[in-house]
């Protein structure tokens, strides 16, 4: 128990932890808030929440077949109503208007009827929509009671079917499982409701993530730092021996995810149930039609209970997972090779394996799908185990069982029998012999020297460098052609040959010629089919030849005159000459939104690797104290880590941007980069005439600042935590997680502020950037040096 | 010795003989029947207008499976019974989620106990290319075997290997706008059964660029067929537009000439009976001259003629002109109903040109070249409507007895009569919880419910004073609209109340102190078959509202 209370007092004195926890909820809290009250659709609902409250109470006291009966008719006549109306007000044929008025009058005289009743007492959209609403909640209760009795008849019908029929294929065996596995629900009274708050809440995909992090924080407080501090040998010392202090760690672990846990999604469900409620919550889960295939036969609030206890459950196998990793590698790097291998590899089949895929276990045994919102109980859903069908949730009570049971045991025995200190690799003896023939130190070498060793060597950067020099020879010698499959395509390109650049009274003329080109083309077409003196094969071998010219350079043609009507709208706009630019090469310049987020991300992991060990390296290997009594002092130290840092910064922005512009000037030569981006397809907007080029350099600009400013977190927590894997998982947490969080979301990219004309918005995080990582740095110097960067007034 | 040596070659010129006639050998009939094998082979059109790449159905062992806008359906062989590809019971196949969901989807094809077919792989800003998919025969897995960085124009698969065209544009500083329909012409191939198979150039159409097309790609036993048109490489005035024939096992290409002379090509094989026929631009005497060959596509001879612009398919077993263009053109021409205009008709015509029958399809736009037959058991055909996806057949069973009428066509898969005005427990609430009752009411609610109707414990009568009762849920269309009525089964406490009640509301039907109130005056005549069987005690089977004949029940 004390020992258990020991563990408690070590994580719970990390302020880092308590910080990130503090913060993270926050952060949590708003953004959830934030982001579901902000969506258009949602805040619309919002809007009309009273009436929807008391129309559904009114129809919740009806039969529920009265109820949609009645629905339905409201909803035609709303429908009649506003086509009416909507015909009348514009100007449209009134013959067009009494004809469809006359066809409602006949198809539907009831709902045309209290179509006019609506009209004479008026209404609004949001009537409208509220009717629609209800009917597909009313209409819902109908969809699942079919869906329900009907199953067994659809297996049935499947089964009479050679190919689902086999005995001992998947296909036969789960279409026998299936019915048997809903049966029970059969009688389930689905009562009509409001599911949003629950929906929202129950699938907000950011505290998945945040308390991944807060999980990790929570397994570097208790199994890796005190390696670190070098206090192994001293916990390890214990009276009841080490599988007291391992099993104490493990459980003090547990019950913080778990704490933590019930803290965060609980959060979620009354900030959801406060915005948008959260509905009767005594009704059955299957109410919500978003949990139609649920077989849980539960209610609402019991569904909620599960769901959160599923999440703790989750993260609590993912803290044994992690323990476990920490307990047996002893090297930082490789810890975090390993989180990230873990992770990322978890997530990329999470996210890309099909459903359908052979290997769609990998899809489903994975911790993303286990954490995510309400697929694993919220759906039915069985894999194939040598054509055996298993329920998934199966599967993952047998994963937490196995984790419960596997894991702890290792743990035990890993901490209790292995030492814990990485020694040196097998590479070791053989580096230094090389590093002895390359180089012997004579005397003292420069502060920047040195710890230019200690980066790029010791602490392996240079490894990173070449790797990543890899990869931008990769993107340099890429082929990024375009393969055009249709000739409507080439013609636009070879057009655009020709038409690029600034639009002058030549360029101008050529379109003019091009168009009578095809009007006389298109009269020849008419005139060959109505000739009655050409045979029918000579009539269709000129008409095939007449359309292979319009439907390659035609349709060219066509793309080319909307770009046309549109450059010159905007050349009006900003009253600056148009000009032509390719939108296939262009578009691949300046809005390739998967190249965007990969760079990006691919940089922010990299500079999170290679800049996290800057300052912990000495703390780690207890050389503060010796390096700060340097002869030049701290300052010039800082001067030479910042400059380290930088130079490694540098080294790989350029790496990793600038293959692809040059591979892209070998390809598609240089003139895109003159051309105002405003004529470019979807940065119409933008009320500026800034060139490609200079757009260019300002997104550029904005990626260095912006992780220039992550860089300074980076050395400032570097400094702050002492140590290199605790500062590389807060640092992942800072930079990654909000990369991983609009990576779906291809509207929120660098170049939508361009398309948006938010060149404020670049310019501000420019500004803010610059200064959040000038404070940084200030900070990080002050704090190392112990000195402020402000000189005294007495000018000590 | 001499006698021996002439009684033994005596013999054996016999037994030839004998064998000759048992082996049904002469010089006519000297056909390679081939050796076609529909899970193996490439699966064929077999039309003269239709290119493989539209086949969205394919032939499997058991059935067939057919695309439907995005969806594909397994046809059951035996009962022409369609399914989504779908192994998911608690699946209402109306989303992405659904197995059967496949996207958009030109085609697709059958071999070896797997389905493919080709998908984009594009996303927004970038042109990804094709991926070939392969799905298991029951839909419940799929996998990307190959990726090709342009999407083919059209693609077949033959004993094994997946053979596509690809067109090859190139653009550059120097191409002017005469140049832009230059296109370099490919065959790829790609081994399917071989697991670290890489894309082959089989053929590279050289003679031609300025509009150049490979196109109908059909593969028959040794051969891959194929037809090559654009403007020539080096002269682009001068349009080139061949037949070719390649040889599969050294890819020799042969040009397939009339063998009449003429310097026409011969295109379009179809399959019929272990023959190829081909059409051909030879003319005599106002006809088209179309040729037979052997399997391998040898030794044409003159097989058939037709009047201009007839449509012929061949199933295998059957060939079927189709004078739909004729009649078109003929239309066109005068711009009128054309005179001494001929009705549209399809004749069958055997192996041996012996007419089997005739017939007309009615809907004047189902042209023969949609009908894939496949083989000689249906043509089928698959597509989308209004109201969703649809899958009708023609029974080849039914040719011999048709002359010349209205061949009708069977629904595999009829979205017009799926839930909207079904009523076999499609519709209503089914309450589990009996009415209350006497037993005699109780029993007629439960005969209903296990009939599968749309029953519900309560109902709804105003003026009614009746003891207990159940709904009944019916649908059905009337008047270009979908009919929903909830019929009420009343109890009432005797006989004569019941009277009593039907001399109010005289629109109902009685049996004994039970009664079932319609309300209207009439009602279709299945309705009050339904109603009536259940007042009755013994329940028909629930009809379909789209299967109504028309007839009504009036009271009066």
């Amino acid at each position: 128990m004390r020992l258990v209370c020991s563990e408690f007092v070590k994580l719970f004195s990390n302020r880092l932890f308590i910080i990130c926890f503090a913060l993270f909820f926050v952060i949590n809290a708003a953004g959830f808030y934030f982001f579901t009250t902000s969506d258009e659709t949602y805040k619309y609902e919002l809007s009309l929440s009273d009436e929807l409250e008391n129309k559904l109470s009114y129809y919740l006291d009806m039969d529920r077949d009265d109820a949609a009966a009645e629905l339905s008719e409201l909803k035609e006549a709303y429908s009649i109503a506003s086509n009416i109306q909507s015909a009348s007000s514009e100007n449209i044929d009134p013959t067009y208007v009494t004809a469809l008025i006359e066809q409602y009058k006949s198809e539907n005289p009831k709902a045309y009827e209290r179509a006019q009743q609506l009209i004479e007492e008026g209404f609004s959209s949001g009537d409208v929509y509220v009717t629609d609403l209800l009917y597909e909640k009313f209409s819902y209760i109908d969809e699942y009671n079919t869906f329900i009795n009907d199953m067994q008849s659809r297996t049935d019908s499947q089964l009479q079917f050679s190919i689902f029929s086999k005995p001992g294929t998947f296909a036969y065996n789960n279409i026998e499982k299936t019915p048997l596995d809903f049966e029970h629900l059969k009688g389930v009274e689905i009562t009509p409701g409001f599911d949003l708050g629950i929906n929202l809440s129950t699938t907000f995909v950011l505290t998945d993530y945040l308390l991944l992090i807060l999980v990790l924080l929570v397994c570097i407080a208790l199994f890796s730092l005190e390696r670190e501090k070098g206090l192994t040998a001293l916990v390890k010392s214990t009276q009841k021996g080490r599988h007291h202090t391992m099993a104490a760690k493990l459980v003090v672990t547990l019950l913080t995810v778990a704490g933590v846990t019930l803290v965060f999604y609980i959060s979620n469900l009354l900030t959801g149930g406060v915005a948008f409620g959260l509905g009767d919550l005594n009704r059955s889960i299957q109410s919500i039609p978003e949990f139609m295939n649920c077989t849980l036969k539960c209610t609402v609030l019991q569904y909620l209970v599960l769901w959160v206890l599923k999440k703790a459950f989750t993260l609590c196998a993912v803290a044994l997972i992690l323990a476990l990793v920490f307990t047996l590698i002893k090297s930082t790097n490789i810890t975090y090779i390993v989180l990230v291998a873990f992770f990322g590899a978890e997530f990329c089949m999470y996210n890309f394996i099909d459903s359908m895929s052979p290997v769609n276990h990998f899809k489903y045994i994975n911790v993303f799908y286990f954490l995510s919102g309400n697929e694993l109980f919220g759906k039915y859903l069985n894999l194939n185990f040598f054509t055996h069908p298993v329920n998934v949730v199966w599967i993952y009570l047998l994963f937490l069982v196995l984790c419960a049971l596997i894991i702890p045991p290792l743990c035990l025995i890993a901490f209790s029998k292995q030492g814990q200190f990485a020694g040196a690799n097998v590479f070791a003896n053989l580096s230094e012999k090389i590093r002895l023939r390359i180089h012997t130190f004579r005397g003292s070498t420069s502060v920047f020297k040195g710890e230019c060793y200690k980066h790029y060597v010791s602490s392996k950067v240079v490894i990173v460098l070449v790797l990543v020099a890899g990869f931008a020879f990769a993107n340099f010698t890429e082929n990024i052609n375009i393969n055009y499959s249709l000739g409507a395509d080439v013609a636009y390109a070879a057009y655009l040959n020709r038409l690029e650049g600034e639009l002058t009274p030549e360029k101008e003329q050529f379109l003019e010629d091009e168009q009578k080109y095809f009007d006389e083309l298109n009269a020849e077409k008419e005139a060959v089919t109505y000739d009655t003196t050409l045979t029918e094969d000579q009539k269709s071998a000129q008409i095939t030849a007449i359309n292979n010219i319009l439907d390659t350079r035609g349709k060219g043609f066509e793309t080319v005159m909307l770009q046309y009507d549109t450059i010159k709208a905007v050349g009006e706009k900003l009253n600056i000459t148009p000009y032509f630019i390719n939108y296939t090469v262009g578009k691949r310049l300046m809005a390739d939104a998967s190249r965007e987020w990969n760079l990006f991300a691919l940089f922010m992991v990299l500079i999170v690797f290679t800049l996290s060990g800057i300052f912990a390296y000495e703390y780690k290997r207890n050389m503060k104290r010796l390096i700060c009594a340097a002869q030049k002092g701290k300052g010039r130290l800082v001067a030479a880590k910042f400059s380290v840092a930088l130079l490694t910064y540098s080294v790989m922005y350029v790496l990793i941007y600038l293959p692809y512009i040059i591979n892209f000037i070998k390809t598609f030569g240089t003139d895109i980069f003159s051309e105002p981006l405003v004529f470019l397809e979807g940065f119409e907007r933008l009320e500026s005439s800034i060139t490609i080029m200079q757009a260019i350099l300002l997104e550029g600009l904005l990626h260095i600042t912006i992780s220039l400013a992550a860089a300074g977190v980076i050395l400032l927590l570097s400094n702050k935590l002492k140590n290199t894997v605790t500062t590389m998982i807060v640092s992942t947490a800072v930079t990654l997680i909000p990369c991983v969080l609009i990576y779906f979301n291809r509207d929120l990219r660098i170049f939508s502020l361009l398309m948006n004309n938010k060149l404020w918005v670049m310019a501000l995080l420019i500004g803010v950037s610059t200064i959040l990582a000038v404070i940084f740095a200030g900070f990080t110097y002050k704090n190392f040096t112990g000195k402020s960067l402000r000189r005294r007034r007495n000018g000590t | 010795m001499k006698h021996i040596i002439k009684k033994t070659l005596a013999l054996i010129l016999a037994a030839f003989s004998v064998l000759s006639i048992f082996g049904g050998c002469s010089n006519e009939d000297i056909q390679n029947k081939g050796d076609y094998d529909y899970t193996k082979d490439c699966q064929l059109v077999n039309s003269d207008y239709l290119p493989m790449s539209q086949a969205n159905i394919a032939k499997c062992e058991t059935g067939y499976y057919v695309l439907a806008n995005k969806n594909i359906y397994y046809v059951e062989g035996e009962t022409m019974q369609a399914t989504p590809l779908c192994n998911k019971p608690n699946c209402m196949h109306n989303d992405d989620s659904c197995n059967s969901n496949i996207g958009v989807v030109d085609n697709i094809s059958y071999y070896d106990g797997s389905i493919y077919f080709v998908e984009s792989a594009d996303d927004e800003y970038n042109f990804e290319g094709s991926n070939l998919i392969r799905m298991s025969a029951d839909g419940s897995q799929k996998e990307t075997v190959f990726h090709m960085d342009l999407a083919p124009d059209e693609w077949i698969i033959h004993r094994g290997v997946f053979y596509y065209t690809v067109r090859k544009y190139s653009i550059d500083e120097n191409t002017g706008m005469e140049n832009i329909n230059d296109i370099d012409c490919y065959i790829y191939s790609y081994s399917l059964d071989k697991s670290s198979s890489e894309p082959k150039e089989i053929y590279f159409a050289e003679e031609v660029q300025r509009d150049a097309q490979i196109s109908e790609l059909m593969a028959y036993g040794d051969n891959l067929y194929f037809a090559i048109n654009g403007m020539k490489r080096d002269n682009k005035t001068v349009n080139i537009s061949k037949r070719l024939k390649m040889n599969l096992s050294d890819y020799s290409v042969t040009e397939m000439l009339s063998p009449a002379g003429t310097g026409n090509y011969l295109f379009t094989p179809m399959y019929l009976d272990g023959m190829l026929i081909f059409s051909s631009g030879d003319e005599e005497n106002g006809k088209y001259i179309y040729y037979k060959t052997d399997f391998e596509g040898n030794n044409p001879e003159k097989f058939f003629e037709t009047y201009e612009h007839e449509n012929i398919i061949c199933d295998g077993k059957y060939m079927y002109v189709d004078n739909y263009i004729a009649l078109n053109i003929q239309r066109m021409a005068t711009n009128d109903e054309p005179v001494n205009r001929k009705e549209r008709y399809i004749t069958v015509y055997d192996s041996k040109l012996n007419k089997v029958d005739e017939f007309s399809l009615g809907d004047g736009s189902a042209k023969t070249w949609f009908l894939l037959p496949i083989d000689d058991e249906v043509f089928l055909f698959g597509g989308k409507n209004d109201n969703g996806n649809f899958i009708f057949y023609y029974d080849k069973s039914e040719l011999g007895s048709l002359n010349g009428k209205l061949w009708e066509k069977t629904f595999c898969l009829n979205p017009e009569s799926q839930t909207k005005s079904s009523n076999s427990n499609k519709t209503g609430a089914i309450s589990e919880t009996p009415p209350s009752g006497s037993e005699e009411l109780v029993n007629m609610w439960q005969k209903a419910k296990d009939k599968d109707y749309g029953v519900k414990d309560s109902f709804q009568s105003e003026g009614a004073d009746a003891e207990a009762g159940f709904s009944v849920k019916l649908s059905w269309e009337q008047d270009g609209g979908t009919v929903t009525s909830y019929f009420p089964f009343m109890e009432f406490e005797s006989e004569d109340k019941a009277k009593e009640f039907m001399s109010e509301y005289p629109y109902a039907l009685r049996s004994g102190k039970f009664l079932v109130l319609l309300g209207v005056e009439s009602v279709p005549e299945e309705v009050h078959s339904m109603l009536v069987s259940i007042l009755d005690g013994e329940p028909i089977e629930p009809i379909d509202g789209a299967q109504f004949s028309g007839e009504f029940f009036s009271f009066s």
